[in-house]
């Protein structure tokens, strides 16, 4: 039941840092293509500025280029993750707040936070976005702990339940419906939130470019610049949204799944223990039986209302795992947004 | 915390809740029926394999959940497993609760 659920969560998760990738060797590649069209420019109004400056006498002009094709080193990024980011002690929803204020710094949308930026001029990364791409950790698994639990505990006496119900216990409501990549998806309700700060951080950097380009650069070429920047930096906020509320609905579904984990272990040792009562009173035919099969109806019946609550929990948990799936839609526009940026940047440099 | 997140988690916190108060009961019930079987059991009243085991359980060498859960393989437990297992081997449930069974296997999934 939730091995394909679990294996949907943990691939969206795969999928997000795909387009993310892509994302950033689209924007990698848009960088490279404006270098190149801003030496050849360059070099077009350095030919004329020589030409002019040479009327002037030969100290007029340098008659070489600016060497713009490996490019200056940037300078150290303004801000990145804080030191702790990504730690077990560091989830997110404890430590979120700082997080958002050295990402955005309380942006609320792209004009905003444009017009809030100082321009100073040069280029420099004002976060380093990558900082908050650290590999995601699992404190904890609870189904895990949950599985190695009921093993333990119903393994033995799982045989009594057989038969009277006509199934293992064990496998209808612990092994077959936590099946599946469980892991995969406590970690990847962190991984979600590191995309989503890299992505803002990414945002606010380009935002900086338009921030910081001079004054002076008017005209096709200057107002294309800034618009491509201000496009880009909008779609890494929608993207980063969306990351956000991935993460959000993946934690959601890691509270629940934990809680209900600790519920099921509860029921499972009090269906054990009265599987194990029943054994037991199955084995006294004296008197014993004879007291057994007064509280035996009673115990049946404990055992089938348990069992029952039992799969509403597990039922709790596809709830949350079904948000998650049915949230992956308006997450895959926000990568269609950002594909089409990548395609529409990949067109315009063959043009 | 957002409001489905609310709405999910207190779902579970009813089950949870519901599953503690069965807990407590149970547990007041099945302690006077485990002392009683207990001390039948050490009288020889249940069979002279229920006083070696019952004694074992005593002093600490054994446990009701080895004997019946099969890690127990001494003489005497063996034939208080085969026992229980016959019984409930021919054990028929009450129509009533055998649709209760048959309903329950239906919602699993």
């Amino acid at each position: 039941m939730f091995d394909p659920l679990s294996r949907l969560a943990v691939q969206v998760g795969s999928d997000a840092a795909k387009v993310l990738a892509e994302l950033e060797q689209a924007m990698a590649g848009a960088v490279g293509d404006t270098q190149a069209d801003l030496a050849d420019q360059d070099g077009h109004v350095g030919d004329a500025f020589t030409k002019l400056l040479g009327r002037l006498g030969p100290d007029g002009a340098d008659d070489s280029y600016p060497e713009l094709t490996s490019g200056p080193t940037l300078p150290a990024a303004g801000t990145s993750a804080p030191g702790d980011y990504g730690d077990v002690e560091s989830f997110f929803w404890q430590k979120g707040e700082a997080t958002v204020q050295a990402v955005s710094g309380g942006v609320g949308d792209i004009k905003g936070l444009v017009d809030g930026l100082t321009p100073t001029g040069d280029v420099t990364e004002l976060v380093d976005a990558s900082s908050f791409l650290v590999a995601p950790q699992a404190p904890d698994n609870p189904v895990s702990d949950l599985r190695w639990s009921a093993g333990a505990l119903l393994g033995s006496i799982d045989w009594v339940a057989e038969k009277f119900v006509g199934f293992s216990i064990l496998d209808r409501c612990v092994f077959h419906p936590f099946a599946g990549d469980w892991q995969g998806i406590f970690k990847n309700s962190e991984a979600w939130h590191h995309a989503g700060d890299a992505a803002l951080g990414m945002t606010r950097n380009h935002a900086g470019l338009v921030a910081s380009t001079p004054q002076t650069w008017q005209g096709l070429s200057g107002d294309s610049f800034r618009g491509a920047m201000t496009t880009i930096a909008a779609a890494t906020y929608g993207l980063s949204a969306a990351y956000s509320y991935a993460g959000d609905l993946v934690k959601t579904l890691s509270t629940v799944t934990k809680l209900a984990c600790v519920g099921i272990g509860s029921l499972l040792k009090m269906i054990a223990d009265k599987l194990l009562k029943m054994a037991a009173e199955a084995a006294t035919p004296l008197i014993g039986w004879a007291i057994g099969a007064f509280t035996a109806y009673s115990d049946i019946q404990d055992i089938i209302k348990w069992v029952r609550r039992v799969n509403t929990l597990i039922e709790t948990i596809s709830s949350a795992i079904q948000d998650f799936a049915e949230a992956k839609t308006s997450i895959l526009t926000k990568y269609q947004i950002i594909e089409d940026l990548a395609q529409g940047a990949a067109s315009s440099a063959a043009a | 915390m957002s409001s489905r997140e609310e709405e999910l988690l207190r779902r579970v916190e009813a089950v949870v809740a519901e599953t503690q108060r069965d807990a407590a009961r149970v547990a007041r019930e099945d302690a006077a029926l485990d002392q009683a079987r207990a001390s039948a059991a050490r009288r020889g009243e249940l069979g002279r394999d229920w006083q070696e085991v019952q004694a074992r359980i005593d002093g600490g060498r054994t446990t009701l959940a080895a004997v019946f859960g099969g890690s127990d393989q001494s003489a005497a437990a063996v034939r208080l497993r085969d026992r229980s297992r016959a019984t409930l081997q021919a054990m028929e449930l009450p129509d009533d609760l055998a649709d209760q069974v048959e309903a329950l296997r239906g919602e699993l999934p």
